[in-house]
């Protein structure tokens, strides 16, 4: 395995917060890896800073030991880049849009996962549910060919239906050599899908392991090992 | 990476859907007018000079259209995401905005000479220095236009950058009153800066109207002094911008 991901060090505040200090990550590569906490922990910022939409921090950020912006951005897909698009937009001008600017996007892998997933690239983006705007979501992410992917809360407010079909479209698509961060606060939904989780909590990453060890040396199920992070604060507020 | 062509060329498609609309909004504008004039039994015949006013005013709309989407660049994830330098996206979108103010006019201009055929012939009898006069004109006023979209994103990214350093209750109000604050000081700036340049130029080009004898030259030379104006003010402007968006302007959040 090799290194894909280090972050040394990340303390990033922004409107007098302190929203994570001291944060220090790594990732190997060919890895589905949970970045689990609590709602507001920092997983979304986390995300952001490691794609280069957030710009103003401290401590080092390096993926397959490039750290500039550009470099960067240039081997993540991030499923919040449609965040900005003209949602009067019909699905496969979006996606030809993305096929123009992003020089490791695959058009037909797009369809072929857009078909996968019964997305109808006739549609406005507007007139999308919930559910197939996530769904639309996860095709224009996996459709990029990038060496780390970062999913945040891909199955947030959809229903089992769709949720299986965006976990079959992950396992799927996803390249031999790439990583997948996801996050989540619903444990269940990707519990069988990790390969190791991080755990967010108070501003930083107070452990990362791999799921056989949690399973093994623990004897725990992702879930509980999780839960155990946040037992006494809930046992304090109780 | 992504290309600066590809850049420009994605923008620039993007921004085209607006043109189409404006162009044909305005047009829709000219059938309604002519239906007017029919109607009330006048003659079609000033209807180039109608379209005269529905063009300014369609342009000034195109100016601020334009502004909008280039302003969005600066804060939505679906182009700061686009993987090239932020000095690279700062010049590709004002490229693909100038551009397509350009296409607008174009588009504007050819509509513009269509409802003139049979009045007066446009180019007909335009000599090599009436052509310089309007070149030169041209290239100022794209640049003034340039000026504009280059001040708002000042404004605006220097009004995101401080907001990163304000508490998130009363951000509205800590908002409204910096807006003000930022307004006042750039434009104090800017006025300081034209004062300089506006003496340099008056002790480098004493213009002088009276010979008369070339006077398309002499307004070509006023044209050329204010393109070189702007030019300057422009890049001095956009190196405060890229150094606001490599530094200090994030996207705008969503929270899950």
């Amino acid at each position: 395995m090799t290194e894909l991901l280090s972050i040394e060090n990340l303390t990033y505040r922004r409107n007098l917060r302190t929203i994570l200090t001291n944060l220090s990550l790594t990732l190997n590569d060919n890895q589905i890896v949970g970045l689990l906490g609590a709602n507001g922990a920092g997983k979304t910022t986390l995300m952001r800073l490691i794609a280069g939409s957030a710009v103003n921090y401290r401590g080092s950020i390096s993926i397959n030991g490039k750290n500039t912006g550009s470099e960067r951005k240039s081997m993540v897909s991030f499923s919040a880049q449609l965040e900005g698009v003209n949602e009067n937009l019909k699905l496969i001008k979006i996606a030809d849009y993305f096929n123009h600017v992003f020089p490791d996007f695959e058009m037909n892998d797009f369809e072929k996962l857009a078909a996968n997933l019964s997305i109808d690239l006739d549609q406005h983006f507007i007139s999308l549910s919930k559910g197939n705007r996530q769904k639309f979501v996860m095709a224009i992410t996996l459709a990029k060919h990038a060496k780390l992917y970062l999913l945040d809360e891909p199955f947030n407010g959809i229903d089992s239906m769709s949720r299986k079909k965006i976990v079959a479209s992950i396992i799927e698509w996803k390249p031999e050599d790439a990583t997948i961060l996801i996050s989540d606060h619903h444990v269940t939904d990707i519990a069988n899908l990790l390969d190791a989780v991080a755990i967010v909590k108070d501003h930083t990453v107070v452990t990362q392991k791999s799921a056989d060890e949690i399973r093994e040396e623990n004897g725990q199920s992702i879930e509980t090992f999780y839960e155990s992070f946040y037992e006494e604060e809930g046992t304090k507020n109780d | 990476m992504t290309s600066m062509t590809s850049l420009i060329s994605g923008l620039f498609r993007q921004r085209n859907r607006n043109v189409y609309l404006a162009t044909g909004i305005s047009l829709l504008v000219l059938l309604v007018t002519a239906g007017y004039t029919l109607l009330h039994g006048l003659s079609l015949s000033n209807i180039g000079g109608d379209y005269g006013v529905i063009m300014t005013l369609a342009m000034i709309a195109m100016l601020f259209i334009l502004a909008v989407q280039n302003e969005r660049v600066w804060t939505h994830n679906s182009y700061r995401l686009i993987p090239i330098s932020d000095t690279k996206l700062y010049i590709g979108n004002m490229i693909a905005t100038i551009l397509s103010f350009i296409y607008f006019s174009v588009i504007q201009i050819v509509i513009l000479i269509i409802c003139n055929i049979g009045s007066y012939s446009v180019f007909g009898s335009i000599s090599n220095h009436e052509l310089l006069v309007l070149s030169s004109g041209s290239l100022m006023f794209i640049l003034s236009f340039t000026f504009v979209w280059v001040f708002i994103s000042m404004v605006n990214l220097i009004l995101k950058s401080i907001a990163a350093f304000l508490p998130e209750i009363r951000q509205r109000l800590f908002r409204v009153l910096i807006s003000l604050g930022v307004v006042v000081v750039v434009l104090y700036i800017f006025n300081t800066i034209e004062g300089f340049f506006g003496k340099f130029a008056l002790q480098s080009h004493s213009l002088n109207f009276n010979g008369s004898a070339d006077i398309n030259l002499r307004i070509s030379e006023v044209f050329g002094v204010g393109t070189l104006y702007f030019a300057v003010i422009i890049v001095i402007m956009s190196l405060i911008n890229i150094y606001l968006l490599e530094h200090w302007v994030e996207t705008k959040t969503t929270t899950n």
